[in-house]
């Protein structure tokens, strides 16, 4: 048991939350629009993996770099942290593109 | 047997269904960006999924995929990349309240582009059906 995988992604996601509020990205910019898009995405990539293992395409390999504790057989509680970075990831990378375009577009009509 | 592939075609079919959603309700986001997006998400994929697999955090049946990697992660894992940054933006614009949407966009259009120009794509999208506020 280890919380190698499980910190390495807290860690992660904690850059992700400073980079959102400090640039205004996601949850910054409109926190229950974030919050819906986020569980949306999230149960969306769940459902995904479910029907993954539950055809026995993956699994869950070693315990070495896990807790151990599981949300559902081979699906274990880290996955549930690494679709949220995923998403979280995606959307501050589309959030930033987003007001860095917004600010071109001023810079050239200023 | 239902190999990898199929499964991410069933789950990348929903997505190409949401998107589809978002340009019949004149809600795209913007693709270029999207684009652009996915250029980093693929890169840490590639990185991230290679420590993954590479430490047998996930493994997979051999004969349920094509076999082709990148390094030691499956080419079909960046599915999950690709259906998630064409997703996620959706939602998103779905979800933006009509007139920030349109003030933004529209707004963002006309500076860039001279007015007479901008003045094309609004008339003709007026024409197919959205209210003209």
């Amino acid at each position: 048991m280890s919380f190698l995988y499980l910190g390495g992604l807290l860690f992660a996601l904690l850059g992700m939350v400073v980079v959102d509020l400090r640039f205004r990205l996601f949850f910054g910019r409109a926190p229950l629009r974030a919050t819906i898009v986020l569980v949306l995405g999230v149960a969306f990539f769940l459902g995904w993996d479910a029907a993954g293992v539950g055809l026995g395409i993956f699994f869950r390999g070693d315990l070495a770099l896990l807790t151990g504790v599981q949300l559902a057989p081979e699906i274990p509680v880290e996955e549930l942290f690494f679709l949220v970075l995923l998403c979280y990831l995606t959307m501050n990378a589309y959030g930033w593109l987003s007001i860095r375009r917004r600010r071109h577009v001023e810079s050239v009509s200023s | 047997m239902t190999t990898y592939w199929l499964l991410n075609l069933a789950f990348l079919g929903g997505v190409a269904l949401v998107a589809l959603v978002t340009w019949l309700a004149h809600r795209m986001p913007a693709w270029r960006l999207v684009g652009l997006a996915a250029i980093p998400l693929l890169v840490l994929t590639a990185v991230f999924d290679n420590v993954l697999v590479g430490s047998h955090i996930v493994s997979y049946d051999p004969r349920l995929i094509t076999g082709v990697f990148v390094g030691v992660a499956p080419l079909e894992d960046f599915s999950y990349s690709i259906a998630a940054v064409v997703l996620l933006p959706c939602l998103w614009a779905l979800l933006t309240p009509r007139g920030a949407a349109t003030a933004g966009r529209g707004g963002e259009r006309g500076l860039r582009r001279p007015r007479a120009r901008a003045a094309t794509p609004r008339s003709r999208r007026s024409s197919g059906g959205e209210p003209t506020t």
